[in-house]
């Protein structure tokens, strides 16, 4: 039965390619061309197959991590990177970019394809609650930072609460306004609303105790607005102390993270709207 | 007197518990968790929803299908031009009668008392003259985004003496929102080459779920997509989606070769605003059907789930897993389009987006044209007193290109362009597998689904 549906589906070889470039070393869309011009064509079965196999590993990998001890498993992800549980008062600063998007615009120029629009901002964090137990949570405060030349994004926002739940994931999210005496809750899963602009930056808890770990091999490039702010802070991670995950957000796109052993916070954080660095930390 | 008494009694009950009811609504109407609502604030709710204080995105296909199998988008976003790049973008006459003459461009200079300078700006980048230009260049993604973030101009309107016709503002907050930060869902095919890569086949089915019953089943929010699958672009605002409730035959379980996950086929219809209208065009109530200003476009799609999809005896979804998706560098999969074989320019979105605020211009969006004076005097009808008006310049001629004039956009049903056959670089397909014993309904033998009238011609074969 699913063999005749997949006969009228998008030609599978083309996939298939894709899946090749993919195994290829990871780095597919650099690749593409020279795997498209010297890889044999398959069967569309075994492209289909091999997509499908990449969504089996991915829920099995979730299945395994719900099937054990999630307490067990969060906080021993926890001491592997941080060294410790939090404690009020962690506190760090990290500067975080968003992207100026071009992929919206209606012409092929390279001219007017480039950006120059990304925008950096200073966020400073502190650990504000840690409860522990049965249903361990952390609360952590953002605020926003104005400092060597870098303005505050959005001056309406007094702060930020993200709350951890006790799988280390990102489970309730709030705005306080100036001038309110109770926040406005947001999407906490990556829904983003318009809100604030502030919306857009990668400030939230990332996912690391589902992630995929590897090796920390070398830093991606990190933007033009970012590296100043990066060579300032002295920000240079020792990736033989860090671990590199890659992660996906709701909606299956890339969320990379660098995270060296004893900081509270990725080093390095990548999301489809924008970058952070961890600039500083008091622990 | 007893009688009496327990009417008494009864009559207390009723009391309390009509009490104990309101006490309930009103809870629930204020949130009952101590949360501010946005609007006191002066500040835009969240989702776009009034009353909707908290929100969770959702996963679950069983919960989504049966809440959110057909949505509409809210104010429904508006009709409009896309001010093509060879016809000199917004400094092209908009055609309205009795607003006066002048290109937009031309009349916000004049408003502004030629302090700006925005017409000459728009001939230099956004018109004919552009270096290599191409017929298809324009302004689609920023009429896309205005008309999403702002209500449809329906009225002209007079500042410093200079009237602004309904193609005028459309126009100019088009240009304004040529830059606009939003979330994006897919990668853009920018070449003939990526079409035989994954960023022709994302949008993936399930990401495309996803956005359509989150942002617009759930929350009523502008979803913008580029129809056009192929290497060009051409964004068109979301009225509204549906789709077709799944039959318990379109269930095909999991594949041996993949044991955790579970298939199922949809059927599903999208309609987006129109930009083949006339610029001053006022948009039609939004029906989930087509009309003068909206148009539509069947898709088949097969998606992925991480559990069983449970039918009841009435053949309803009574449970089922959560859509998955899956990663491998920067390419993700989930599902798998089913709307034939071949390539096609007019079928599934080359990607999705939802957009949230204009930005200031860079160099992209013309830098004369300011969001915020558009708002503060144009849009609020109130003249700029630190400026004497001009005259309206007048509007120029666009040169002709090697490119001649606009493109068409692509139909609105799906038409093979390179069907089955890759560029000369790419390696052969495989043998088509056998035909199937009974044609599914998933088959692109049956075009009558995916046929929505005619539409302008085929467009070339990347």
């Amino acid at each position: 039965m699913s063999f005749q549906n997949q006969r009228h589906s998008t030609p599978y070889w083309s996939l298939f390619l894709a899946v090749l470039c993919i195994f290829n070393g990871g780095t597919a869309r650099a690749q593409a061309s020279t795997v498209l011009e010297t890889s044999s064509i398959s069967s569309s079965r075994e492209a289909y197959i091999s997509a499908l196999k990449l969504a089996d590993q991915k829920v099995k990998r979730l299945k395994e991590h719900a099937s054990g001890d999630p307490n067990a498993i969060s906080s021993a992800v926890l001491r592997a990177l941080f060294g410790r549980y939090y404690q009020v008062g962690d506190r760090w600063d990290v500067a975080a970019l968003r992207f100026d998007h071009s992929v919206m615009r209606m012409t092929s120029d390279p001219e007017q394809l480039k950006t120059s629009g990304d925008v950096v901002a200073l966020f400073h964090y502190e650990v504000i609650k840690v409860k522990t137990g049965m249903s361990p949570q952390v609360v952590i405060k953002v605020t926003q930072v104005e400092s060597n030349g870098i303005p505050i994004l959005d001056p309406k926002v007094t702060e930020l609460t993200l709350t951890m739940n006790d799988q280390l994931v990102q489970s309730d999210k709030a705005y306080l306004f100036k001038g309110a005496s109770q926040p406005v809750k947001v999407s906490p899963d990556g829904i983003r609303s318009r809100i604030t602009p502030l919306e857009l930056f990668p400030l939230d808890v990332p996912d690391v105790v589902t992630a995929e770990r590897q090796d920390a091999i070398s830093l991606p490039e990190l933007p033009g607005k970012l590296q100043s702010v990066a060579a300032q802070a002295g920000f240079k991670p020792d990736f033989a102390k860090s671990s590199w995950f890659e992660q996906d957000d709701f909606f299956g796109r890339p969320v990379q993270i660098l995270w060296q052993q004893g900081d509270p916070w990725p080093a390095y954080l990548k999301t489809p709207n924008g970058i952070a660095i961890l600039l500083h930390k008091e622990v | 007197m007893k009688n009496i008494g327990r009417l008494e009694q009864m009559f207390i009950m009723a009391i309390l518990a009509a009490w104990f009811l309101i006490l309930i609504v009103f809870m629930s109407s204020c949130g009952g968790s101590g949360v501010a609502n946005p609007a006191d604030l002066g500040i835009v709710n969240p989702y776009g929803r009034n009353g909707l204080r908290e929100f969770h995105g959702e996963r679950n296909f069983a919960n989504l299908i049966n809440n959110y199998a057909m949505a509409k988008t809210t104010p429904t976003p508006w009709a409009g031009a896309w001010w093509p790049y060879s016809a000199n973008g917004i400094a092209a006459s908009s055609g309205e009668p009795g607003v006066g003459g002048g290109s937009p461009a031309g009349k916000y200079d004049a408003a502004r008392g030629h302090k700006t300078h925005a017409q000459e700006w728009e001939v230099g980048n956004h018109g004919s003259k552009v270096p290599k230009l191409q017929g298809w260049w324009g302004h689609c993604n920023g009429w896309c985004a205005a008309a999403a973030l702002f209500p449809e101009p329906n009225k002209p309107m007079t500042v410093n003496g200079i009237t602004f016709g309904i193609a005028d503002i459309k126009a100019l907050l088009s240009e304004a929102g040529m830059e606009a930060s939003a979330d994006f869902f897919g990668e853009r095919v920018d070449t003939a080459a990526d079409y035989y890569t994954p960023k022709y086949d994302d949008t993936v089915p399930n990401q495309y779920f996803l956005v359509l019953t989150n942002y617009i089943g759930k929350l009523n929010q502008g979803v913008l997509i580029d129809r056009f699958t192929g290497d060009q672009i051409w964004n068109q605002p979301l009225g509204g989606y549906k789709f077709e409730y799944p039959r318990p035959e379109d269930y095909l379980g999991a594949d041996p070769n993949a044991p955790n996950v579970y298939r199922i086929n949809l059927t599903s219809t999208i309609w987006w605003l129109r930009d083949d209208v006339s610029t001053y065009v006022q948009t039609q109530p939004f029906n989930y059907e087509d009309s003068d200003t909206v148009q539509s476009r069947v898709l088949r799609l097969e998606l992925w789930l991480d559990a069983p999809v449970v039918f009841g005896a009435d053949g309803q979804v009574v449970s089922s897993g959560d859509l998955v998706l899956a990663r491998k560098g920067d390419y993700i999969f989930g599902g798998q389009w089913k709307n034939g074989d071949g390539k096609f320019n007019d079928t599934h979105p080359d990607y999705m987006w939802v957009p949230y605020s204009i930005l200031k211009a860079t160099d992209y969006a013309n830098k004369d044209v300011d969001i915020d004076w558009i708002r503060d005097h144009i849009l609020a009808g109130k003249d700029d007193t630190s400026v004497q008006p001009g005259h309206v310049d007048p509007i120029p001629t666009p040169t002709p290109s090697h490119s001649g004039g606009p493109t068409p956009g692509p139909t609105p049903a799906p038409t093979p362009v390179v069907p089955n056959t890759p560029p000369p670089h790419a390696p052969t397909p495989g043998p088509p597998p056998p035909s199937p014993p009974n044609p599914s309904p998933f088959s692109p033998t049956s075009p009558s689904v995916l046929d929505h009238g005619p539409g302008p011609a085929p467009t070339p074969v990347p």
